[in-house]
């Protein structure tokens, strides 16, 4: 498992023990389900978990899915397409408190944000895109797997104590897989979505 | 030879220490038995023996779950007899030991278990505790309790409440439970967020941002 190690590893690692100290300290208090779009016109769906775990700062657990195909990517040879895309990452987000602006307390139902994580997805689910051997002759999804880092935003607006309306635009930058001959990869996503929880 | 002294000096400290183990443990045999003794004389109406036997076992027993067991049942055998004031007395003593517990139909007749719930509700009130955010920690007299909401019974007294959330600075108050009452109380934990806890959020965000991104 030679793709296993440097900088890949300790990535993982990091990550790995920042999820489980998270998912031990955090209690779920925030669902959002949610539609988007892409900068490449592929639509996606998700769901993101999230907690506090400090004032201000939520851990989130996302998991997206392409519902619409990127087009630029897409291949009728099975093995060479990579118009979909599944993905989960490991995010938190910075609340940030507009309403202890004196003047603005009566805002403490909007809560902007500002977000930032790390995660990783598969842009073919078949097992023939997973058989296609890399620069070292291994295969498996493990190979194929896009790490990307997330930055972006957004707002949160609480309709009543529980429910609420997110809003939020992230970019997800994809460094190249290299032993793939895969490029580096930009998608832009901005979404809607349905918020459970509190802005507390 | 040090090895063998060693060895030596724990067979006597274990030889010294093991019978008080074993003799704690009759001890605690000798008391269940003997709560089973006075209950079987309750029950065949020998009541003067079993109040004997019940206060024999307040004396010996250290176990809590026992000595409870025990004023419930010298209570109920004041009950039986009609000496309801000294039954109320026993039965108050129950209460406080365990002010959330409740008897078993099965095991006590209605009217016992009627005169045990009126005496309760003249000895404890409940507290409810609500937080904004919920999960807090509650402490009642130093005494963990659980996380809001809560609620539990308690007896009529002053307390001391301390709530407590991390990240979160703590909120306490003397509280007063009374007698058949529900006390609600509503905490806002969020009036104790500040700019502080929102810089110091910042300062972990922006570190695990870097950190992420320096890996």
């Amino acid at each position: 498992m030679a793709i296993l190690g440097g900088v890949f590893l300790r990535r993982w690692i990091f990550f790995l023990g920042l999820f489980l100290i998270t998912v031990a300290a955090i209690e779920a208090e925030d669902i959002t389900l949610y539609a988007g779009t892409t900068s490449s016109k592929a639509r996606c769906l998700g769901v993101s978990l999230g907690g506090d775990v400090f004032p201000y700062l939520q851990c989130q657990i996302d998991v997206l899915k392409f519902t619409k195909k990127d087009s630029s990517l897409f291949s009728d040879i099975p093995e060479e397409n990579r118009s979909d895309f599944l993905g989960a990452s490991l995010n938190f987000a910075l609340r940030l408190p507009i309403y202890l602006i004196p003047h603005l307390d009566r805002l403490r139902f909007i809560a902007p944000y500002v977000l930032a994580g790390y995660g990783a997805g598969l842009e073919n689910l078949s097992t023939a895109y997973f058989d296609v051997p890399n620069a070292d002759g291994k295969t498996g999804f493990i190979t194929k797997l896009r790490q990307y880092h997330s930055y972006g935003g957004g707002l949160i607006v609480m309709l009543t104590s529980r429910f609420g309306v997110k809003f939020d635009y992230r970019s997800m930058n994809m460094p190249g897989l290299v032993k793939m001959g895969y490029p580096s990869r930009k998608l832009n996503r901005f979404s809607f979505g349905i918020c459970i929880g509190s802005t507390d | 030879m040090k090895r063998g002294i060693v060895f030596l000096v724990l067979l006597f400290v274990l030889g010294t220490f093991l019978p008080s183990f074993s003799q704690i443990q009759e001890k605690q045999k000798d008391t269940k038995q003997l709560l089973e003794k006075g209950i079987d004389l309750y029950r065949s109406g020998e009541y003067e023996e079993a109040i004997k036997v019940f206060s024999e076992v307040l004396k010996l027993s250290v176990d809590k779950n026992e000595i409870i067991r025990t004023y419930v049942y010298f209570g109920y055998t004041y009950f039986a007899m009609n000496e309801l004031d000294k039954a109320l007395v026993q039965v108050y003593e129950a209460i406080k030991q365990s002010p959330e517990m409740t008897l078993k139909e099965e095991e006590f007749p209605a009217d016992f278990i009627k005169f045990f719930d009126t005496a309760k509700n003249q000895v404890v009130g409940t507290l409810f505790i609500e937080s904004t955010p919920d999960r807090a920690r509650v402490w009642i007299d130093k005494k963990e309790f659980g996380a809001t909401p809560l609620k539990t019974q308690l007896p009529a007294q002053r307390y001391h409440l301390r709530v407590v959330k991390g990240g979160y600075s703590p909120h306490e108050e003397t509280i007063e439970i009374r007698s058949d009452s529900i006390i609600p109380i509503k905490i806002d934990l969020n009036k104790k967020k500040n700019w502080k806890s929102f810089v110091l959020s910042s300062l972990i965000f922006g570190a695990i941002t870097v950190l992420a991104k320096s890996i």
